[in-house]
């Protein structure tokens, strides 16, 4: 063998073991339950420690924990699902639960509940658990929630001389507010936004008394005088009393806005709580203004177990572990959710809290008449697909080329068409594993070989 | 060749000044805002007095990551890449330009085609072979799938074919065997290319987010872009932190540029791929 041979095969047996060489550092806990979560190192450390706690206590079934970036988080669960090696138990927010559910990524959990009797649904808020519901079947158990609440920059209030708001203001007083906070140059410009809410606008819909689907919860429905009134007013905020941001004038998200102090009130969720205690802000909360209903928005953070996991026993049992009031209290530490259970929600401890320097009652306001954020789901379609339709028809309506009416009823038609498309769809049989797909293929593919074959003389 | 005039010389200066600049900003922005407090993060300054440069972003990002662990990572499965591509690259381009098989051209012509396949449609088959190969969460099942590409293949022979049979013919003359040709006469002749298509494939190894993120969970085995995503989420992201983060994980990115420049332009000019 010369020498160059001898070479090559050296080099390509270096990286070769190189490879080997980190293959053989296997994970310790190749049997370990999986769970995964999205997160920040912070927001993850509580879930971190909740793994700790129960690997110490169950030393025959470990748990590890993944984390999954969330901007990829159900394209990675599905891709792991349709290859088979999803992980057993993960973290899914109410918006993408009904989506997963009906792709049948997820184990039904209502006879896990039946069968277990340590295990009550009663202990956490009713609105909650029937955001984890479809037709009656548990999909998820909640561990902790959020609702929509006004952060209001308080330097910004003194400065306009308004009253900072309170638990009895109003939709419109939150506008008289917004307005005296707006702040605009010589020119015209604004300088100062009073308000910004972004995708929370369509919580509107809800204190407005207005809905999402049909009374038969199968189609999109957006076409009803409140539900009218609801987003006329949303596109007012901008295109009438410029007190938030146009279509056009995309020049920071609201959180941006908020802490450059461009903006004065911004609504959001709780996870805003931890981030703007680490700024200088002034800041407060308030809770959503009253309407005619007391519904808010909010979104649930639940733990879901997968329909292929192949420790379904042990997963339920982690399931049950980080749903128990041990867990809870300790999972809130993060300050970025407030718990399901109405017992730890409503403890001296979490009430009387003081750490980030909020009142968390103003948080538990309304969740008995919790609703979807930022808008009901219909399962067959995404919660994003749905809100890009409503967001691009409303912009439309908001620049003037149709009427708020007439941007209902376009968004609602082509909902509801992917709906019907959708329905129609799964009743027939699916082409791909079909006769026809296979010779399609073995034609193609014979085709191919042939064609090269072809050249050959 | 007329000489270029003072005047549009420097009209053609302020040009690419400006087109420059404008390429600059964004990572200027990027490291402004990695020494900035989070609280400052969004004051809308370009220039920092250095008495107010927060340095802590920098030093809480590789407290809270296993940074270095993610920097070794990135750098071997980069390297790994990059080796293997290379090699089997200039194999299968070798061969294509210039052994005798029936079919060549049209085999070469499917090869090529498989460049139109969009990669998500790959996806969910690649990780079946990735999983029932056992390399789940393991290095190989980031490295392997990378270690073949029909654009470094087209791109090597594409350069093997501009070089004179000639100097082949003489080897085999003096007994050398096709293997002794390709490494003693094809490789050191096109060293250049095999330069350019390294840097490529390194800068495109090293960014590359998705097929790991998909590949690899342990948090000791991720990659600078992957392990960095754990400075964002869902409604709120770490600014100052990331920014902190990305500057580090750029720097290998930009040594590699700026050592290996003159590969680079003259691998542009002869290939014509950037």
């Amino acid at each position: 063998m010369s020498t160059d041979k001898i070479k090559i095969l050296l080099m390509l047996g270096g990286v070769a073991y190189m490879i080997l060489l980190m293959a053989v550092n296997q994970n310790q806990h190749d049997d370990a339950l999986i769970f995964s979560a999205w997160g920040t190192v912070e927001e993850t450390e509580n879930l971190v420690n909740l793994v700790e706690i129960y690997n110490a206590v169950h030393s025959r079934q470990k748990v590890k924990f993944v984390h999954i970036d969330h901007r990829e988080y159900d394209r990675k669960i599905l891709i792991q699902t349709a290859a088979g090696n999803p992980p057993d138990v993960f973290l899914l927010s109410s918006t993408d639960l009904s989506t997963l559910a009906y792709r049948g990524v997820l184990e039904n959990l209502t006879s896990w509940i039946a069968a277990d009797t340590s295990f009550h649904l009663s202990a956490f808020f009713p609105a909650l658990l029937k955001t984890a519901a479809i037709r009656n079947h548990v999909y998820g158990i909640p561990i902790g929630y959020t609702p929509m609440v006004i952060y209001y920059n308080r330097r910004l209030f003194r400065e306009a001389g308004v009253p900072y708001p309170d638990t009895s203001w109003t939709w419109n007083d939150f506008l008289q507010t917004a307005i005296k906070l707006t702040k605009r140059e010589a020119d015209g410009r604004t300088r100062q936004f009073g308000c910004m809410i972004s995708m929370a606008g369509y919580t509107f819909v809800y204190p407005f008394g207005g809905h999402f689907f049909d009374e038969t919860r199968q189609w999109f429905q957006l076409d009803q005088p409140k539900t009218l009134a609801a987003l006329q007013f949303y596109g007012d905020l901008a295109m009438k009393y410029h007190v938030t941001t146009s279509p056009t004038e995309k020049l920071f998200n609201s959180d941006q806005g908020f802490r450059q102090e461009a903006v004065a009130m911004i609504a959001a969720g709780r996870w805003q709580v931890p981030n703007f205690a680490r700024t200088k802000l002034a800041w407060g909360v308030a809770p959503m203004p009253r309407g005619e209903t007391s519904a808010t928005g909010v979104i649930v953070y639940n733990l879901v177990m997968s329909k292929f996991s192949k420790r379904q026993q042990q997963a339920w049992e982690f399931i049950k572990f980080v749903a128990s009031p041990l867990a809870q209290q300790e999972s809130v530490k993060s300050g970025n959710l407030i718990p399901s259970r109405l017992d730890i929600a409503n403890s001296p401890a979490f009430l009387r809290d003081t750490t980030f320097r909020v009142d968390n009652r103003i948080f538990l306001q309304g969740v008995e008449n919790a609703r979807l954020w930022p808008l009901e789901i219909a399962p067959e379609t995404s919660y994003l697909n749905q809100l890009v339709i409503l967001n691009e028809e409303m912009e439309k309506a908001m620049l003037g080329h149709q009427s708020y009416a007439d941007a209902a009823i376009n968004a609602q038609d082509r909902i509801n068409t992917i709906l019907r498309n959708e329905r129609q769809q799964t009743q027939g049989k699916p082409f791909w594993g079909s006769r026809t797909s296979y010779l399609i293929g073995i034609t193609g593919f014979a085709s191919i070989v042939g064609w090269i074959l072809k050249s050959r003389k | 060749m007329p000489a270029i005039s003072n005047r549009r010389k420097l009209m053609i200066y302020i040009i690419l000044l400006a087109g420059g600049l404008l390429m600059v900003a964004p990572l200027y922005w990027s490291l402004i805002t990695s020494l900035k407090s989070p609280a400052a993060a969004f004051d809308g300054k370009w220039m920092l007095p250095i008495e107010k440069i927060h340095w802590q972003n920098y030093i809480d990002v590789v407290k809270i990551l296993p940074f270095g662990r993610f920097f070794l990572n990135s750098l071997f499965i980069a390297a790994s890449i990059t080796i293997l591509q290379v090699f089997t690259s200039s194999l299968a381009a070798y061969a294509f330009a210039r052994l005798r098989f029936p079919g060549r051209e049209r085999i070469f012509l499917v090869y090529l085609a498989t460049l139109m396949v969009p990669g998500q449609v790959t996806i969910i088959p690649l990780y079946f072979i990735i999983k029932y190969s056992g390399w789940i969460d393991q290095y190989p099942g980031v490295i392997f799938p990378a270690a073949f590409t029909a654009l470094g293949t087209f791109l090597l022979r594409q350069f093997f074919m501009t070089i004179p049979r000639e100097l082949e013919d003489a080897a085999y003359l003096d007994g050398a065997g096709r293997f002794a040709v390709y490494w003693k006469i094809i490789l050191p002749l096109s060293l250049p290319a095999l330069a350019t298509l390294g840097i490529f494939v390194f800068i495109n190894a090293w960014n590359d987010f998705f097929w790991p993120f998909i590949v690899l969970s342990d948090t000791q085995k991720l990659t600078l872009p992957v392990g960095l995503t754990k400075l964002t989420t869902a409604h709120a992201t770490d600014w100052t932190r990331l920014m902190a983060g990305a500057m580090i994980a750029l720097l290998p990115a930009l040594l590699v540029y700026v050592i290996f420049q003159k590969f680079i332009n003259k691998g542009i000019v002869l290939t014509g791929f950037k």
